[in-house]
């Protein structure tokens, strides 16, 4: 039985020589061609390319070459990592031909951890223009519920993990654009500290806020991931040259010693979270009380002073990235994509610099607030993926729920923590103190094996 | 000149000054679209003012707060 598997149980497998790279492969292919018509999660897909390199994955395997727990692990990589003579379009008609000559420094690390890569994933256009109908290709659908959005940007990447179509996958977060698909599609995501994982040749949104990172089913495959990703790139002037620990073996079945924070103001009763996600946190923290954790109560600033300083951050270095694009064709771009970005032209200067202002200041009374927790939790989204018919044009970013960590450079997890009446994932998110992913990762996982949510599936009629 | 009338030639200008230069009537469909989010953009940046503000010299640089004591710099309102 493949269709349920982790990246850590596959590894097991293929590391005992009881489940061939091939037949993994080929598992993957064929959920793709059964469903992602539907799903439209792939812009773009090698299957002969993926069963060759499956191929000398299994026979570097079977001669005792063993590279560790991604060999021979289908994955597939959001469509802004640059990938060396495979095309990469970031979801956008202006790089519809564009094929780069190297790879993004993740795409390599994951290519040399033995990784197959089996396609290009479907983004917001740019990481940001979503979802949007005016495009080349359609926005991916949610595959708990195919009239549902998937969050975005890393939107291709949270269907493909949730349907099971890969094992794992890369996305990038500037404002929550791994962690939004990652809770509206069910699975596991994290964005790792700013300077943590290299951003080279990862097509940019906003220079200061963009991070990469893993998205999986589970907390452990996002582990297994972030370890090949993390590391120093001189290439990237935000790398941080810090060692990287060992992110599984830190992982733990119970929280003792642990000290969460708990942002309420955040998503409290009488905010805009939903009912349902609120009652879905809370059965969460309790959860975590059990495993050992000490739950206290953090006062940070409002969300909206993070949402404010991270939106005039990003809407200002989006459009240093598109300004010459958007002065040159303006048409080309999505009707999405450039009502957003063109917001940044409004800006003046001294609104970005009071912006980077604020950003030290919140970052300093964040790390007083965080002095004596390990780590806090809050709500990652006011409820479940929204119907695509229900989306307005334009994202409610004065609500944010994700932007405090790009603000901040914190680590962010979103993992579920129930389903909502209509069958949709809830979820919750657990940031840490900047490059303590291992602590973040710990709590997480140690929540999810305590509870059955990552046992369910969707459904896809298969 | 109407407000809208007014909006739009400001609205314009500013776009023109930031190198986007569209035929008048995609200028004004354009207008259409964000102006409710050039709204959200303006009052964050008067909540990033104000909570600069409050933050005091705590956000300063030092040239920053020279201008504080000094009186120069605006009050953030």
């Amino acid at each position: 039985m493949l269709d349920a598997l982790t990246v850590a149980d596959a590894a097991r497998r293929v590391a005992r020589r009881e489940l061939s790279p091939v037949e993994l492969t080929r598992h993957c292919l064929a959920r793709i061609e059964a469903v992602d018509d539907r799903l439209k999660s792939f812009l773009l897909l090698r299957p002969e390319a993926a069963l060759a390199a499956a191929a000398a994955a299994e026979r570097e395997i079977m001669h005792g070459r063993y590279r560790g727990p991604l060999h021979g692990i289908p994955i597939a990589h959001k469509d802004i990592f640059c990938t060396a003579g495979i095309r990469t379009t970031a979801h956008s008609r202006l790089l519809a031909d564009f094929v780069p000559t190297e790879d993004a420094t993740v795409v390599r690390r994951l290519d040399e951890a033995g990784a197959i890569m089996l396609g290009k994933l479907a983004t917001h256009e740019f990481a940001i223009g979503g979802p949007s109908f005016d495009l080349p290709w359609p926005p991916p659908r949610n595959p708990w519920n195919t009239a549902h959005f998937t969050g975005g940007s890393s939107s291709g990447t949270g269907a493909a993990v949730a349907a099971g179509l890969v094992l794992g996958g890369s996305g990038s977060d500037t404002g929550g654009s791994i962690r939004l698909p990652a809770a509206y599609c069910g699975v596991s995501g994290l964005k790792p500290t700013y300077g943590r994982v290299s951003r080279h040749g990862v097509l940019p949104l906003a220079y200061s806020l963009d991070h990469a990172g893993p998205l999986a089913w589970t907390v452990e495959d996002c582990a297994i991931l972030l370890q090949a990703m993390a590391g120093h790139d001189p290439r990237d002037p935000a790398s941080a040259e810090l060692p990287v620990p060992d992110y599984r073996a830190g992982l733990r079945d119970d929280l003792r010693g642990v000290r969460i924070g708990v942002a309420r103001q955040f998503f409290a009763a009488g905010s805009h979270v939903s009912a349902e996600a609120l009652a879905a946190i809370d059965a969460a923290l309790s959860v975590m009380a059990g495993l050992g954790a000490e739950l206290r109560e953090l006062r940070l600033a409002p969300p909206e002073d993070y949402g404010a300083c991270g939106w005039i951050i990003l809407f200002s270095e989006a459009w240093s990235v598109h300004e010459r694009g958007l002065r040159a064709r303006f048409f080309d771009y999505g009707r999405i994509m450039r009502n957003r970005v063109s917001l940044g032209a409004f800006l003046s200067s001294a609104d970005y610099l009071q912006a980077v202002r604020l950003r030290r200041v919140l970052i300093g009374e964040m790390r007083a607030a965080m002095a004596d927790v390990d780590v806090l939790v809050t709500a990652v989204t006011p409820g479940p993926a929204p119907a695509l018919d229900d989306l307005p044009s334009f994202a409610s970013f004065e609500r944010p729920m994700t932007m405090p960590f790009n603000v901040t450079g914190q680590p962010a997890l979103a993992l579920r923590c129930g389903f909502s009446a209509d069958g949709l994932p809830l979820s919750f998110q657990i940031a840490g103190k900047p490059f303590d992913e291992a602590t973040v990762l710990r709590v997480g996982h140690a929540y999810e094996r305590a509870t059955e949510w990552h046992r369910q599936r969707p459904k896809l009629g298969l | 000149m109407t407000e809208g009338d007014r909006r739009l030639t400001e609205f314009t200008l500013l776009a023109r000054h930031a190198g986007l230069d569209l035929a008048p009537e995609a200028m004004a469909a354009l207008l259409a679209e964000i102006e409710p989010s050039l709204a959200a953009l303006l009052r964050m940046t008067r909540r990033v003012r104000t909570r600069l503000a409050a933050a005091g010299e705590a956000g300063g640089e030092p040239a920053h707060l020279f201008a504080v004591r000094a009186g120069v710099e605006e009050s953030g309102a």
